[in-house]
C-alpha cells in the first residue's frame, strides 16, 4: 500500500541461448522494474510457454516479481490479520508458478482472482479461479473435451476447493443412489460417479492460447477464458444426485456445479475448519469453527461473506489469550516482524534475498500439488526448514544480501554495554522484556554483560542471535475487525 | 459382489505370501489393536540381524504402473489406449513373461529390465490399498499412517515413526529416520527426531558454526516459555550436529562430496539427489533405519508419454546408482518403490490418464530373492476391473511392505 512496486527494481541475469528454432538470444545482465506487477492476460500471455517469441528464462519474470513483491508488501505492512487471510485463501486455491504457462498469469491471479476475492463471496471468489488461465493450466481443464474429460480439475475442486475429503465417501458408496441424502436431492457428500460427471459439465472451458480448433479456425492469443461449445458435452448429467437436462446453453452445467459446490453444507465446514487453524492455532476449538460456519452459511449470498467471517473470526480471537493462539510464522512474516523489530530500512536488495527466503518455507506459488502447502509447526518448523530460518535472520540483521541497514545503538549513544544492548531490543522483538533470552545468548558466547561493544557489526550478530530464540519463531496473529471489501 | 470376490483374491494372495504370522509383525497396520502382541514380538525382533535399512521411494501423484510395464498384448489395453497413449513392443527396454501375461518395460526403465534379469528386484504388477479412494491425499495418507481408511485414526503418527518404536537404537542420537526430500513425509509424522534434507552434498550446519550451535542450544534451554518449540529445535539441532559431524572433511575441515563407488553417477535429479544422501548417511554411519524419498510428477492427466519418459528416466536413473554405488561399497539395504495408486485404463482426451486404482510395486535390494512376479495378475477385462474401469488391487501395500522388512531382517 502506498509501494509502487512497479517502480522497485529487480536483477534478471541469464545466459545467452538457442530457440528451438534454430534462432538466438543474447545474454541478460541487468536491473530492471517490476513492470509485470500489475500487467493483463495478453501482455502475460506473451511469457507463457506457447509463445515462441520471448527466450525461456524471461518467462519466470512474472513469478520472480510477485514473489518479491508479496515480500515488499508485508514488510511495510502494519497489518497481519489481513496478510495471513489473504495467504490462506492463495494457498488455498494452490496453483504452481514454476510451470511455465501457470507462472506466466500469476500477476494477474494474484491481483484479480487472490487479492480482489479475499474478502468477497465465496461462490465469485470460486469461479474467478475456475475461469482463470493459472487454474485452468494447473490443473489441465484447458484440454478437456466431451468423449473422455480431463477429470484433474473437477476432483480437486470437490475435495480441495470445496466439500472436502471428509465428504468423499467413495470408499463406502460405489453408486449415487446410496449416498444418504441423495434420493432427497441432497447427498451429504460425494463420490467418483460425481467427480466423472462434474468434469463433462466443465468441458469446453479452455483459454484463447492461440490454439486451432478446427475449420481453419484458431483461437486469438490472448491468455483469456474462453468457452468452446464444440468441445462441450451437452449430453444430460447428474452431478451431487441434481439432473441436468441436455443442452443447456453455455456454460450452464459447470456455473451450476460451482454454485452447488459453494453451498454445500459440507463446503462451509471443510473451508472453516482449515481457516480457523490457520487463523488461530494448530488445533482450535470446536465451537469457534462451528461459530464460523454459521456466518459463512448466513452470509451465503453475501457481496462480503468473507468479509463476515473474518470479523467474526477477529472478535472471537480477541477473546483467546495470545499464549493460546501461537503459530509458525512464515518464512515472509519471520522477515517482516524482524525488519519492523528492529527498524530496518528494508530494500529487495536485487532480489539477492529471494533464494534464501525460498529454502526457509515453502515460497508462494511453489507447492507442486494441489492441496497446497501444509500449515502446522511440525511442517514449518523442519530441521531443514529450521536451520535456514536462521540463515534467514542472521543475513537479514548483517545486511548479507543488500536488504539494508539499520541502527542497534538507537538511543544507547555510541559505545553502549552488551546488557544495555540486548535490553534495548528484546522488547521490540518479543513484545516483552526478555532477560532470560538475553543472558543465554551472552552467556553462550562467553560475553562480560558489563563490558562495552565494540562495533555495530557486533551488536547486529548479537541481536540476530537473539532472534533465533524459540519465542520470536511464533506469534498470535493480532486481530482486525474491519469489516473488509 | 465384486467386492467380495476381490477380498477373496486379496486373501489368497496375502496367503501366498506370508511365512507366517505376518499380522504380528505389522504393529503399524494394527494400530492400537494388538499391543500386546507386539511387544511380545519385540525380543525377537531386537536378536533378528538387520541387513541394512529399508528405503522407500514414493511417486507422488500416481504412477500409471500400466505404462511403466505396459501389457502391450493384452487387447483390452490396446483398446483402451490409442497408439500415442503406449509405447512400441519395439522400443521396450526388456520383457516379463509368465504362463498368463507379458509384460514390457518402458523405454526408459532399462535399469529395471536388467535388475529384473538378475534377480536383483521382485515386482507386484496389480499392488494398492483396498481402501476405494481415488483422491490423492487421502490414499497417501492411508499408506504413509499405516491405516485401512481415515475414518479410525488410532494416533497421530506415521507407520515409520511406529516401526522405529520397536527397533530402538542403543545410542539415543542415533538418525533412525530421514527423507531425501525437502518436506518430512507424512510416514515420519510425529517423530521429533525424523529429519529431511534434500541434497547432503554440501554437509548441514547452522550459520556461524560452532558460534552459532551454542547460541540455539543455550536459547533452546533458556525459552521455557515455549517449551514445546524448545524441544522440538533443540532435537533438530542434536540431528544436525550429529550428522554434520559424521560427514567425511577435508584437512581443512570441509565437508567432502560424496563420490559414488559405482560405475554412474547420481542424477542430478529427483530421486538421485534424495538417494545420493541416504547413500551418504549409510556410509557414515549414523545409525539409519528407514529413508524416504519423494519423487514427483506422476500426476499425469495430460501429455503422459512425454511426462513418463521424463520420470520413468529420472527413476531407473536414480536407482541404477544407488544400486551401483551400495554394491560396490558392499553395504546391504532393501528398496522399495511404489505409489498412491494407478491410472484409469482408458485414457481421457488430453492424451491422460485419470485416477485408478491398481498400480506396480517393486522391491529392489542385496536380500532378496529377485526375479520374480510376486502376487497376481488380476486383467484387464472389464469384469476383471475394479469398479469396472480400473486395474483391480491384488496385493495390499500392506503385504508388500511386510515382504520387504522380512527380505531387510527387521522381523522373522
Amino acid at each position: 500500500m502506498g509501494t509502487d512496486l512497479s517502480q522497485i527494481e529487480l536483477r534478471l541475469r541469464y545466459p545467452a541461448g538457442e530457440f528451438k528454432d534454430g534462432r538466438s538470444w543474447a545474454a541478460v545482465d541487468e536491473l530492471r522494474p517490476m513492470h509485470l506487477v500489475n500487467a493483463d492476460l495478453p501482455t502475460l500471455f506473451n511469457y507463457s510457454v506457447k509463445n515462441e517469441q520471448m527466450p525461456a528464462p524471461e518467462r519466470a519474470r512474472p513469478r520472480h516479481e510477485i514473489q518479491a513483491a508479496e515480500l515488499i508488501l508485508a514488510v511495510s505492512s502494519k497489518n497481519q490479520w489481513k496478510d495471513q487471510w489473504v495467504g490462506f485463501w492463495r494457498d488455498h486455491f494452490s496453483i504452481y508458478g514454476y510451470d511455465g504457462n501457470v507462472g506466466a498469469f500469476l500477476p494477474h491471479w494474484e491481483n484479480e482472482v487472490i487479492q480482489r476475492h479475499a474478502f468477497g463471496n465465496f461462490r465469485q471468489f470460486l469461479e474467478a479461479t475456475a475461469k482463470h488461465p493459472c487454474m485452468l493450466y494447473y490443473l489441465n481443464n484447458k484440454s478437456s473435451k466431451a468423449g473422455s474429460a480431463n477429470e484433474n480439475y473437477a476432483r480437486e475442486l470437490f475435495e480441495l476447493h470445496t466439500l472436502g475429503r471428509e465428504a468423499y465417501l467413495n470408499n463406502l458408496y460405489s453408486q449415487w443412489q446410496q449416498v444418504p441424502g441423495a434420493l432427497q436431492g441432497a447427498p451429504v457428500g460425494y463420490i467418483d460417479q460425481d467427480v466423472y460427471e462434474a468434469a463433462r459439465a466443465f468441458t469446453g472451458w479452455t483459454i484463447e492460447d492461440g490454439s486451432s480448433i478446427g475449420g481453419g479456425q484458431s483461437l486469438e492469443k490472448s491468455g483469456r477464458f474462453k468457452y468452446i461449445e464444440s468441445w462441450h458435452d451437452n449430453y444430460q448429467k447428474r452431478v451431487l444426485a441434481n439432473e441436468f437436462s441436455p443442452y443447456r446453453g453455455p456454460m450452464k452445467d459447470g456455473e451450476q456445479v460451482l454454485d452447488m459446490c459453494a453451498r454445500h453444507p459440507a463446503t462451509a465446514k471443510n473451508l472453516m475448519r482449515k481457516l480457523v487453524r490457520r487463523m488461530i492455532n494448530d488445533d482450535p476449538p470446536q465451537q469457534l469453527i462451528d461459530s464460523c460456519t454459521r456466518v459463512f452459511i448466513q452470509h451465503l449470498n453475501s457481496p462480503n461473506q468473507l468479509a463476515f467471517v473474518s470479523q467474526h473470526l477477529a472478535n472471537e480471537a480477541l477473546r483467546i489469550p495470545d499464549s493460546l493462539r501461537q503459530k509458525v510464522k512464515r518464512p515472509t512474516r519471520l522477515v517482516a516482524s524482524f525488519v519492523q523489530g528492529v527498524n530496518l530500512s528494508f530494500s529487495i536488495g536485487e532480489g539477492k534475498i529471494m533464494g534464501q527466503h525460498e529454502s526457509a518455507g515453502p515460497a508462494i506459488y511453489s507447492w507442486v500439488s494441489p492441496e497446497g502447502p501444509p500449515d502446522g509447526m511440525e511442517w514449518l518448523l523442519s530441521a531443514g526448514y529450521m536451520r535456514q530460518r536462521l540463515t534467514l535472520i542472521q543475513g537479514l540483521s548483517e545486511n548479507w544480501w543488500g536488504t539494508g541497514d539499520w541502527n542497534p545503538f538507537d538511543g544507547l549513544g555510541n559505545t553502549p554495554s552488551y546488557s544495555d544492548l540486548m535490553s534495548r531490543w528484546d522488547t521490540p522483538l518479543f513484545g516483552k522484556p526478555r532477560p532470560d533470552l538475553t543472558q543465554a545468548v551472552l552467556l553462550a558466547q562467553g560475553i562480560n554483560p558489563t563490558l562495552r561493544l565494540r562495533s555495530q557489526n557486533e551488536a547486529r550478530k548479537l541481536v540476530g542471535y537473539l532472534a533465533w530464540a524459540p519465542s520470536f519463531q511464533t506469534e498470535a496473529i493480532t486481530p482486525d475487525t474491519t469489516l473488509w471489501g | 459382489m465384486k467386492n467380495h470376490l476381490r477380498r477373496k483374491l486379496l486373501k489368497t494372495t496375502l496367503a501366498g505370501l506370508s511365512l507366517g504370522g505376518a499380522d504380528l509383525f505389522w504393529p503399524a497396520m494394527l494400530g492400537g489393536l494388538n499391543k500386546v502382541a507386539l511387544a511380545q514380538s519385540l525380543p525377537d525382533i531386537k536378536n533378528t540381524l538387520v541387513k541394512g535399512p529399508l528405503i522407500v521411494v514414493f511417486q507422488r501423484g500416481a504412477a500409471d504402473g500400466l505404462n511403466i510395464l505396459s501389457p502391450l498384448d493384452d487387447g483390452h489395453f490396446l483398446a483402451a489406449r490409442p497408439p500415442e497413449m503406449r509405447f512400441n513392443r519395439d522400443q521396450a527396454a526388456g520383457s516379463i513373461t509368465s504362463e498368463s501375461f507379458k509384460f514390457y518395460w518402458h523405454p526408459e526403465a532399462s535399469a529395471f529390465a536388467d535388475l529384473f534379469e538378475k534377480r536383483q528386484m521382485a515386482i507386484w504388477p496389480a499392488a494398492g490399498i483396498a481402501n476405494e479412494t481415488r483422491s490423492h491425499f487421502e490414499a497417501q495418507e492411508i499408506i504413509e499412517r499405516g491405516l485401512n481408511s481415515l475414518n479410525h485414526v488410532p494416533d497421530n503418527r506415521g507407520w515409520l515413526t511406529r516401526q522405529i518404536q520397536g527397533e530402538e537404537s542403543k545410542d539415543s542420537r542415533a538418525i533412525s529416520l530421514f527423507a531425501g526430500s525437502t518436506n518430512l513425509p507424512r510416514s515420519m509424522q510425529g517423530s521429533h527426531k525424523a529429519i529431511a534434507i534434500r541434497d547432503l552434498q554440501n554437509g548441514i550446519n547452522v550459520p556461524n558454526g560452532q558460534s552459532g550451535i551454542a547460541n540455539l542450544a543455550a536459547l533452546c534451554a533458556a525459552d521455557k516459555q515455549h517449551s514445546g518449540i524448545s524441544l522440538t529445535m533443540s532435537t533438530h539441532l542434536e540431528s544436525i550436529v550429529k550428522i554434520s559431524s559424521s560427514l567425511p572433511k577435508s584437512a581443512d575441515n570441509k565437508i567432502l562430496a560424496h563420490q559414488t563407488a559405482g560405475k554412474v553417477d547420481y542424477p542430478h535429479s529427483d530421486p538421485g539427489i534424495g538417494l545420493r544422501s541416504v547413500a551418504r548417511l549409510i556410509v557414515s554411519r549414523v545409525g539409519l533405519q528407514y529413508a524416504w524419498i519423494d519423487q514427483t510428477g506422476w500426476d499425469t492427466h495430460e501429455s503422459q508419454q512425454g511426462r513418463m519418459n521424463g520420470v520413468v528416466k529420472n527413476l531407473s536413473q536414480s536407482i541404477d546408482a544407488f544400486r551401483q554405488d551400495m554394491q560396490a561399497r558392499n553395504e546391504p539395504y532393501t528398496l522399495l518403490i511404489m505409489t498412491e495408486f494407478g491410472r484409469r485404463l482408458r485414457s481421457n482426451r488430453s492424451n491422460g490418464t485419470d485416477h485408478g486404482h491398481g498400480s506396480l510395486a517393486m522391491v529392489i535390494g542385496s536380500n532378496l530373492l529377485g526375479g520374480q512376479v510376486l502376487g497376481k495378475w488380476p486383467g484387464l477385462d472389464t469384469d476383471s476391473l475394479d469398479r469396472g474401469v480400473d486395474l483391480a488391487v491384488a496385493n495390499e501395500h500392506q503385504s508388500i511392505i511386510a515382504q520387504a522388512l522380512r527380505w531387510r531382517g527387521s522381523i522373522v
